[in-house]
């Protein structure tokens, strides 16, 4: 393999052994101390770009905890895994964040559900778990039953910094411009944003848990479908290839198809929705709603291919579960001519509107230096410059069979991340008819399927909002040992630092709203203690029953 | 005979054309525009009280006066809030006492100034709206409400001067609303100097009721509602009729000034009559069509284009004073 010869001739001597998995992705092991000499090589010479952390407790297997970090070598087509073993009595890794901007997030979340201690990583502040999680309770470890729930314990709360010049302005957990819970704090100085803070994962579902500890591996995938509300296809599809990878199974060609084909149509709708809330963002109500008008027929569109406007639930590990009609197919042609119409028609009204697109130029700009070293994927990619794509860069199901242009835009502002998704619309649109013109017959799930034990697969797919990544290590008893999901919004969010920084006010929505960040439903509250200025983690319950700081 | 001109002059204040006529307009306006704006947007809009919906807003805001509970916040200064909303209401009604359609007329030369006096009232109260809560999200919507009413407010006035001046050029009570209006005529000068003047009071006034482009103080997607985000209940019903009683003040005041009312026809004729009521809702379908085509644009971006509406209206104060 090509791309593993490079990529060892530029490692020779700081990796310890590698394997190649599903014929496509490199794995390679390093001792810790090579780390960051690896991550620099990777990052300088290889081209690579940052993807995410993936920590395993892999105690049970060979006695070590696992840290995995993976990058992306586009232009080989390949993913690059580069695994530190770390001591399972003291795991302790040195931080990769001053190297990789991107890692920060990751590093902080190996810490909060591994127990994996990171030196040197500049803000280690708890990420995923709650501020009053007791501290030493990893939930990932193996030791960690999923039904238990720990005591809460008393430390310390984030209160933010406050100086006389500059208003706090909190944006969440419930905001008109947010649809989802999460917490944005803008400093703001006359009406420019000097400073931002984040807080996320008001909503963490332990999906991932509970596919290790209690779903089979053909059950995992409905619960994927539904970590995103709007792109959960995606998720589902991503799962299914990594243990297909892992399991050396042959796909069926027409299911491949139907998963592109559903894959698109869900762009469509996704990015129809998209700017939609775009133009709420800005105040045009009117574009909102006949952004959301031109999308219904392609709801309907989805009905009729699957049976459900969403949540399909249509894949297996080995294929697909429906076939899509005759009829259906034919119905897809009428369905996008119209589409197609009215939203070019629509299209064309909303960029003729200077008042808007003055708005949008020069605003939430993302330097291409920077998208590469947060990692940025998607849309936010192709508008800062970078031409990736997964469907391209890592092909899978059917895209290898049709042609589509990638659009991508240099200014790295938010005009560019408009126009990257109203192209992609167009796109997308051909992509749904070359698929339906070319689609093989035959079957749609493969025959005899046996996952082996212990095997690793990794997967990217191109959701509307960036790469989706799935990490997948079989187990035993039809189970996953280790299943890790990375959402496009999770490298795309930590980028909005840089994007908001001296950005005006009125524009800081249109900035968050842009890379269109994806979280889902609540089951937290956060409580201001005005007097003091101190913020509580409180369940709904010890409100109800008069809770008081 | 003092009697009956109290009476009539307490008529005239409370019940027409002043407070209660005021709400009511303010609220059936509410309901055109939210009717329009629904059907541009490929929406209903108001459907289920009264006829197409049109007693809607009046449940609206008898809900939210009776039923939903008062609640406040820390720091709040509830009463003065109330106060100034009153006010602002008080004088809007009595500023309609100075205009042709009122029983017990107020008129005099350079009244215009009066009227402009009690008309800043309406701004004053709205102002107080925001400064009267400690809310980070109201204090950016009022800072951001004082730069844009700084420069739409001159505009008004400028432009209102503009037009009484050219108006009553050659009448014994110069500079008077109710000459201005009651004796409307047009001459090339006249026409000239309305052009400009309507204009600018058209996009001041859509400025200063917080209408797109223009409502940066309340931006929903980006204060969550701004000036208003700490109102609710009784406190929230109240600004919404203030609000929408000042719009339709002002949309009376530019169809009474600047269109000439029911010119050609007169005062108290039906068809007069007719030909006024088509001039408002007219006046009105505009501002509605220029909400549902825009976006909101930012604060600096508002400031630079009310800039050219003051520029407009002194061009017409010059041509009213010069010719």
């Amino acid at each position: 393999m090509e791309a593993a010869r490079t990529v060892l001739g530029v490692l020779s001597g700081k990796i310890d052994s590698y394997k190649v998995v599903d014929g496509k992705h490199i794995i390679v092991d390093v001792k810790h101390e090579h780390l960051a000499d690896v991550v620099k090589a990777i990052t300088d010479e290889l081209g690579g770009i940052y993807t995410v952390i993936v920590g395993n407790d892999a105690r049970k297997l060979d006695g070590f905890f696992h840290s995995i970090y993976v990058f992306s070598l586009d232009s080989m087509k390949t993913y690059l895994l580069v695994r530190v073993r770390l001591r399972p009595e003291l795991p302790e890794v040195p931080s990769i964040t001053p190297i990789v901007k991107g890692a920060n997030w990751g590093e902080r979340e190996v810490k909060d559900l591994l127990g994996i201690n990171i030196l040197n990583h500049p803000d280690l502040r708890k990420l995923i778990l709650p501020d009053v999680w007791p501290d030493g309770v990893a939930p990932l470890r193996k030791e960690f039953n999923y039904q238990s729930r720990p005591q809460p314990s008393s430390s310390t709360c984030y209160v933010p910094t406050r100086s006389e010049d500059v208003v706090t302005l909190p944006y969440g957990p419930y905001h008109p411009l947010l649809h989802e819970p999460e917490y944005f704090e803008l400093h703001v100085k006359g009406e420019t944003v000097v400073d931002v803070e984040y807080r996320g994962f008001h909503v963490h579902r332990g999906i991932e848990k509970l596919g290790e500890s209690r779903l089979t591996y053909n059950q995992v995938p409905f619960v994927a479908e539904r970590i995103c509300g709007i792109c959960g296809f995606v998720h589902n599809v991503c799962y299914c290839q990594a243990v297909e990878g892992a399991a050396k199974i042959n796909v069926p060609e027409r299911a491949l198809y139907i998963r592109s084909l559903i894959l698109e149509v869900e762009r469509l709708h996704s990015h129809l929705l998209w700017l939609g809330v775009a133009c709420h963002v800005l105040g045009f109500d009117t574009g909102f709603m006949h952004a959301w008008r031109i999308r219904e027929p392609i709801m309907n569109l989805a009905e009729a291919l699957t049976g459900n406007r969403k949540n399909y639930g249509l894949n297996l590990v080995g294929g697909v579960r429906r076939d899509v009609s005759k009829d259906s197919a034919e119905k897809v042609f009428k369905i996008l001519k119209k589409v197609k119409e009215d939203y070019s028609k629509f299209v064309n009204g909303l960029i003729a509107i200077r008042e808007l697109t003055k708005r949008l130029e020069g605003s939430g700009v993302l330097p291409s230096p920077d998208a590469v070293s947060y990692g940025v994927v998607g849309p936010v990619a192709r508008a800062s410059k970078l031409k990736r794509d997964v469907r391209v860069d890592h092909p899978y199901a059917a895209y290898g069979e049709v042609s589509f242009d990638i659009p991508t835009f240099s200014e790295g502002d938010n005009m560019s991340r408009l126009m990257v998704r109203v192209e992609e619309v167009y796109e997308s649109i051909k992509i749904v008819e070359d698929l339906i013109d070319r689609m093989p017959g035959g079957p749609i799930l493969a025959e005899d399927i046996e996952v082996p034990e212990y095997r690793e697969g990794f997967s990217g797919v191109e959701a509307p909002r960036g790469e989706d990544v799935h990490y997948v290590l079989t187990g035993k008893y039809s189970k996953v040992y280790r299943w890790k999901v990375r959402a496009p919004s999770y490298n795309n969010i930590p980028a909005l630092k840089t994007m908001l920084y001296e950005c005006p006010l009125s524009d800081a929505p249109l900035t968050i709203a842009s890379v269109d960040p994806c979280f889902s439903c609540t089951d937290r509250l956060l409580v201001v203690d005005i007097s003091n200025g101190r913020k509580f983690k409180v369940s709904l319950k010890a409100l109800a029953n008069g809770w008081k700081p | 005979m003092v009697y009956s001109e109290i009476l009539l002059a307490t008529f005239s204040a409370l019940i027409y054309p002043g407070l209660l006529f005021l709400v009511v307009l303010g609220l059936l306006t509410q309901w055109y525009m939210r009717k329009l704006v629904g059907r541009l947007q490929n929406r209903i809009g108001p459907k289920y009280v009264g006829p197409l919906g049109i007693a809607q807003p009046f449940a609206d805001v008898i809900k939210l006066v009776f039923v939903k509970e008062k609640l406040s916040s820390k720091g709040r200064l509830d009463r003065l809030l109330i106060l100034f909303m009153t006010l602002g209401l008080g004088a809007l009604s009595s500023a309609m006492l100075f205009t042709p359609i009122s029983p017990y007329v107020i008129r005099g030369g350079y009244d215009v100034i009066a009227f402009i006096y009690l008309m800043i009232w309406s701004t004053i109260a709205f102002a107080v709206i925001g400064l009267s809560s400690s809310n980070p999200f109201t204090i950016a919507g009022s800072s951001r409400f004082l730069t844009q009413i700084l420069f739409a407010e001159p505009a008004l006035i400028i432009s209102i001067l503009a037009a009484t001046i050219a108006l009553t050029k050659n009448s014994t009570t110069p500079l008077s609303i109710y000459s201005s209006a009651a004796y409307f005529q047009i001459s090339a000068l006249i026409a000239a100097v309305l052009a400009l003047s309507f204009i600018s009071f058209f996009l001041a006034t859509i400025a200063k009721t917080l209408i797109k482009p223009f409502d940066i103080p309340e931006a929903e997607t980006e204060l969550a509602g701004g000036l208003l985000a700490e109102l609710s209940g009784p406190t929230l019903g109240l600004a919404i009729v203030f609000h929408y009683s000042e719009i339709a003040f002002l949309a009376l005041i530019t169809t009474m000034i600047f269109l000439g009312g029911p010119y050609p026809f007169n005062y108290g004729d039906a068809l007069g009559m007719a030909v006024f009521i088509v001039k408002y809702v007219l006046l009105l379908t505009l501002m509605i069509t220029v909400k549902a085509s825009v976006g909101r644009v930012r604060v600096e971006q508002a400031v630079s284009m009310i800039k050219y509406v003051i520029l407009t209206s002194v061009t017409a104060l010059i041509l009213a004073t010069v010719f």
